[in-house]
């Protein structure tokens, strides 16, 4: 994993916030992903398989996703439904710029949404895991990244 | 292909049966086709211009492409979410070459996209863990001069290409490894040790640091938190002679050293930090594997303990010889008034710690080349003299030198020597000249002050190493052109 790809994947997510919302989202200060979990109470999953393997995912919790969905649908009570939705849109919109950047030789999956505080998201095993810290309004998600 | 082998590859179109022998014959040649397939080791199966398996294929066709029912299915569809889209569209170009009758089958067979391909597969979440390399095989099925369907055939080959890809590393990695394993052999296990317990917290420290930054108003604190542990990092490898800890630690400092001087920091800036936590994690982890493989022998060839105290000396004069080599500096060592034997075992690693690191200071910070000796009408030769005491109760340790003496090197004399109990002066107006000196950022650009700064680092390393173990050290100007660095060591907690 090296500067340009963590970077890529911050930028990625970022923009999504500025581009949708027009609220630009501050990036915390990144650490390594120990053995605590780090899931909140919405998670978008993407696997990358092809020449690296590893696995992005965004956790967020359902008040940034309520106050999401009150910007880009005008829904200020937005259902179960439509919150997980907004999760596999903010994690499809990370995978298809990967996918841009990556190019074809990349396996990027299709995000899969996981609904409540697991456990813990399962990561491939010795690669080093980035736990990205990222603000948008008073509410905080984060970007994980391991990727070989 | 001869006439014999097509009769036994079923046609795409029924033949018409025209008799009763000749629909036994077919009969127990489709049942000869069955038990064929069903023991096959190999993927067999038969493809059709629009890439649809035919009904005959091999059962173990299931296992390798983790289908079930076969028969129908659009193989280019069966690929999809299991291999790059890129070797995915290669081989749908590729099959439909395979069809024209125009091109050379020799020739095609060449472009062949599917040779020990890695499949993904997906668990429970829709996300690959595990996959397997395939390589497939592609000929033409010819009647009456027109290709009618491919014979595929697929073989699982992870096993080979998991013990070449391994191979591969293991040679790529052992020159590495060598190299590492050449510059820690030099180092005594519990050392190493040590060291690596010390590394470990540095890391864990600068680990926790960046967790718990959270909102931080003060980033440029933290900074300075993660240079020290880094500083701690280089010295003690330094001390050790671990030359290429001690160079990732600077590659890591140097980093730490750019954010330090941006003028506005965010997260963002922090990802080079964060990458550099990750490989230096990743370095130790591996040494760490290294070092438990030849502890071992290690062990087996423990030194006695005069040859260790020769080894002492030994390393000091080629710390002094390969330094001041390096810098163009000329020193005599005399160590004739030091006896190691004298040192009691428990402060064997700390007098060695203590030393190499007054001995390097002294090279790289307080001696003056050659040239600039000679121009001050010096010995061209600097002296460097270690020597060893017991008294009242204390083993004392003075290293002196001749070398110059600086504003700084007076300043952080007056920081470092205090008495075991004593606060430290750093509130002190003189120890706050020196922190804002060393620390002011605006002021820390240039060599020297960076300099300075890792000479403060490791004389701090080298307080907080005396104060574990009730020490103290004096530093005193015996002459304008001589000074002696006294250390004394409680005999009593030994």
């Amino acid at each position: 994993m090296n500067e340009t790809d963590l970077h890529f994947f911050i930028d990625s997510t970022v923009n999504y916030f500025q581009e949708v919302t027009g609220e630009q989202a501050i990036t915390g200060i990144p650490y390594l992903k120990g053995k605590e979990p780090v899931v909140l109470d919405y998670s978008g999953i993407i696997g990358i398989s092809g020449k690296r393997k590893g696995c992005v995912y965004i956790t967020t919790t359902s008040e940034m996703l309520r106050s999401l969905a009150h910007i880009i649908l005008d829904d200020p009570k937005a259902t179960v439904e439509t919150v997980k939705d907004l999760t596999g849109e903010i994690a499809n919109t990370i995978s298809g710029n990967v996918r841009e950047a990556y190019g074809s030789s990349f396996m990027i999956s299709v995000p899969v949404v996981v609904e409540g505080k697991a456990k813990d998201i399962r990561l491939p095993e010795h690669v080093q895991a980035f736990v990205i810290p990222i603000t948008w309004k008073e509410y905080r998600c984060y970007l994980v990244v391991c990727l070989e | 292909m001869s006439s014999d082998e097509q009769n036994l590859i079923p046609s795409s179109s029924e033949p018409v049966a025209d008799s009763k022998q000749w629909q036994s014959e077919w009969h127990q040649l489709d049942q000869m086709m069955q038990q064929i397939l069903h023991h096959a080791r190999e993927g067999i199966f038969f493809l059709d211009k629009n890439f649809i398996i035919q009904k005959y294929y091999s059962v173990v066709l299931h296992d390798i492409l983790g289908v079930n029912n076969l028969e129908g299915k659009n193989l280019i569809h069966l690929l999809e979410n299991r291999i790059p889209t890129q070797i995915i569209e290669n081989t749908k170009e590729f099959i439909q070459l395979m069809f024209r009758s125009d091109l050379d089958e020799e020739v095609i067979t060449e472009l062949n996209p599917l040779v020990d391909t890695e499949f993904f597969y997906e668990d429970e979440w829709g996300i690959w863990t595990s996959s397997k390399y395939l390589t497939f095989t592609f000929r033409r099925v010819v009647e009456e001069n027109e290709i009618k369907l491919l014979v595929i055939t697929s073989k699982d080959v992870t096993e080979k290409i998991v013990l070449t890809k391994k191979i591969q590393q293991t040679e790529d990695r052992t020159q590495k490894q060598m190299e590492w394993l050449v510059n820690i052999l030099h180092v005594e296990p519990e050392m190493l040790k040590e060291f690596f317990v010390g590394v470990e917290q540095e890391l864990a420290n600068i680990e926790e640091i960046l967790k718990n930054a959270k909102d931080t108003k003060s980033p440029r604190e933290l900074i300075e938190n993660i240079y020290r542990s880094l500083f701690i990092i280089k010295g003690n490898a330094s001390m050790l002679d671990l030359r290429f800890f001690t160079d990732r630690t600077n590659q890591f400092i140097n980093k730490v050293i750019k954010l330090r001087n941006k003028p506005d920091i965010i997260g963002n800036d922090f990802v080079p930090i964060v990458v550099s936590l990750g490989d230096m994690r990743e370095i130790l982890k591996e040494v760490q594997t290294i070092f438990k493989r030849i502890s071992h022998f290690h062990n087996h060839f423990r030194t006695k303990r005069t040859y260790e105290s020769e080894l002492l000396v030994h390393s000091l004069k080629q710390l002094i010889i390969s330094l001041s080599k390096q810098l163009g500096k000329a020193v005599k060592f005399d160590y004739k008034d030091f006896d190691a034997l004298s040192i009691p075992y428990s402060y064997r690693n700390i007098v060695r710690d203590i030393l190499f690191l007054l001995v390097r200071n002294a090279i790289l910070y307080g001696i003056e080349d050659f040239d600039q000796r000679k121009s001050s009408n010096k010995d061209p030769s600097a002296i460097i003299k270690i020597s060893s005491m017991i008294n009242d109760g204390f083993l004392g340790l003075v290293m002196k030198h001749d070398g110059r003496i600086d504003r700084i090197e007076r300043m952080i004399q007056r920081l470092v020597t205090y008495e075991v109990d004593e606060e430290l002066p750093e509130a002190s107006i003189e120890g706050m000249q020196v922190t804002q000196l060393l620390f002011t950022p605006s002021i820390q650009m240039d060599d020297e002050r960076q300099l300075e700064a890792s000479y403060s680092m490791d004389m701090e390393l080298l307080k907080r190493k005396l104060k574990e173990k009730g020490g103290r050290l004096k530093i005193t100007f015996t002459s304008e052109d001589c000074c002696e660095f006294k250390i004394l060591l409680p005999l009593r907690r030994v």
